[in-house]
């Protein structure tokens, strides 16, 4: 009876060590099982949601410093008496707040949920009980979040319908088709690097890259291509295409640098700092603490105050590309989009194809 | 036939994405909470929008404040990334399995590669991305 509910409640019957054959109380204590395993779940996953946002809120705070203020958040869906004036056009004709709104909730929710497949730690002990710091294993994380990733698409797209959208819908449009060509250059990129770990699971990835044998050092060339992927990800990630349409020119040289504001800042941000998470799992050995052995660590002092360590190497690691990310951000707006859409398709998907292949070749001569 | 649920479970691992579904609902009731929040004054305030004026203004070439583009090169681009994305996908499998497949494995995916680069190569030069017309 306990295998039709899988991995997930397994472990929660070995937790209480009963897991014999089927009776009457061993139903009661499945169904105890599971309230306490869903309820760690719970937990784990506010943890994780704050953090994220605690990161993300700071982030947005070096990029405009009004981030604190009140009222500065819904910025975003107070309608814009120039704009309405201004604009018609396709989407305009009417007021279409909820699917303007549910573009930039949708990213939001599909950002959060993608945080419950990353791992932030090993396990730790509580109440002697074993807590895994990964929420979710779901055997196929990678395609999981590709998958997830690229509905949010969807944010850029709904951006343009409303009427008070500062947006152009042909804009978006263009800055959709713009992100689809470069999640397909990072799919290609992370397929190099699945050749290297060879398994798909989050925490097979960062197992495989213990003690400073990162995947940076096998692969320094999927690296860059995959953070030339993720930067222009990132400078469109929520619909903006601002200084580089050549219909605009005129107006854009005689204004500052715009910037986005209000809710769509916020959520760009947390666009970034999801990637940048990522990256470190990815390339940088997730939570693996540079210089010292874990394993090492976790018999002298303890799996919790390991497990603390790990979390706030990983969060260190994250902040710093972050950085890299918005250093870099700043640039891309500045080139023109044909030129970006040239480069993605006529230089970045190639490299990757031939950078998949010569990582194959590699692998198999060794 | 009937295939009840426990069967289907028993085989499977769905309840491996209960943590994802659960991380789910926290997501969409913290997303929902935080847009209510922000709706309060939706219709009372007037806000200073200064920040959020983002170059609505005439083209004055073409005296459009929206330009005409060519909806069949989105079509084009769409399609180019149908073709694509699904040759990645193709990859993914093959990637995890390549040390045990070895070369045997590799040829064929070599052939898959010219096969769709012969593609990649016609839909350039035909003009694809030449958004310019």
């Amino acid at each position: 009876m306990s295998v039709c509910y899988g991995r997930f409640l397994n472990n929660s019957f070995y937790r209480f060590g009963k897991l014999q054959n089927g009776n009457d109380t061993m139903i009661i204590l499945e169904i105890m099982a599971f309230v306490v395993t869903a309820l760690e779940k719970v937990f784990l996953g506010g943890l994780i949601i704050a953090i994220l946002l605690i990161v993300a809120f700071c982030s947005s705070y070096f990029q405009n410093r009004n981030i604190f203020k009140r009222n500065y958040l819904s910025k975003t869906f107070v309608p814009n008496p120039s704009v309405e004036k201004n604009l018609t056009g396709i989407g305009r004709t009417k007021n279409n707040f909820l699917i303007y709104s549910s573009g930039l909730g949708w990213v939001l929710i599909i950002i959060l949920t993608v945080s419950a497949v990353v791992p932030w730690g090993n396990s730790i002990h509580l109440f002697g009980q074993t807590v895994d710091l990964q929420m979710a294993s779901v055997n196929v994380d990678v395609l999981f979040i590709i998958g997830l990733l690229s509905t949010g698409i969807l944010g850029i797209m709904t951006k343009g319908i409303d009427k008070r959208s500062p947006y152009l819908w042909t804009k978006v449009i263009r800055s959709a088709s713009l992100v689809v060509c470069y999640e397909l250059s990072v799919g290609f990129s992370i397929a190099a690097l699945l050749m290297v770990s060879g398994t798909m699971s989050m925490k097979g990835i960062v197992d495989f890259q213990k003690d400073a044998d990162w995947n940076f050092i096998y692969q320094p060339f999927g690296f860059i291509l995959f953070l030339a992927g993720c930067i222009v990800i990132l400078s469109y990630s929520t619909g903006v295409l601002q200084n580089n349409q050549e219909q605009h020119q005129h107006e854009d040289a005689a204004k500052p640098e715009r910037r986005e504001t209000g809710l769509s800042l916020f959520v760009r941000q947390l666009v970034v700092t999801i990637l940048s998470v990522l990256t470190v799992s990815f390339y940088f050995g997730g939570y693996d603490i540079p210089f010292a052995s874990d394993v090492k660590l976790r018999n002298s002092i303890g799996s919790n105050s390991t497990a603390i360590i790990e979390g706030t190497v990983l969060l260190a690691k994250t902040i710093a590309i972050i950085f890299l990310f918005s250093l870099a951000g700043k640039r891309v707006r500045n080139i023109k989009y044909l030129q970006l859409m040239n480069f993605g398709w006529k230089v970045l998907l190639p490299l990757n194809v031939l950078n998949m292949v010569v990582t194959g070749i590699i692998l198999l001569i060794q | 036939m009937y295939v009840s649920l426990i069967t289907i479970l028993q085989f499977s691992n769905t309840m491996d994405y209960m943590p994802v579904v659960i991380q789910l609902i926290i997501a969409f009731v913290f997303t929902v909470l935080l847009f209510f929040f922000l709706l309060r004054y939706h219709k009372k305030t007037v806000i200073d929008n200064s920040e959020t004026d983002l170059s609505i203004t005439e083209n004055p070439v073409s005296g459009k404040a929206e330009e005409n583009i060519s909806a069949n090169k989105f079509f084009m681009s769409i399609s180019l990334f149908v073709l694509f994305g699904s040759a990645m996908a193709v990859f993914y499998p093959y990637v995890i399995n390549l040390r045990e497949l070895g070369w045997n494995g590799f040829w064929p995916v070599i052939v898959y590669i010219v096969v769709f680069s012969i593609g990649y190569i016609y839909a350039i030069k035909s003009g694809i991305l030449n958004w310019k017309e």
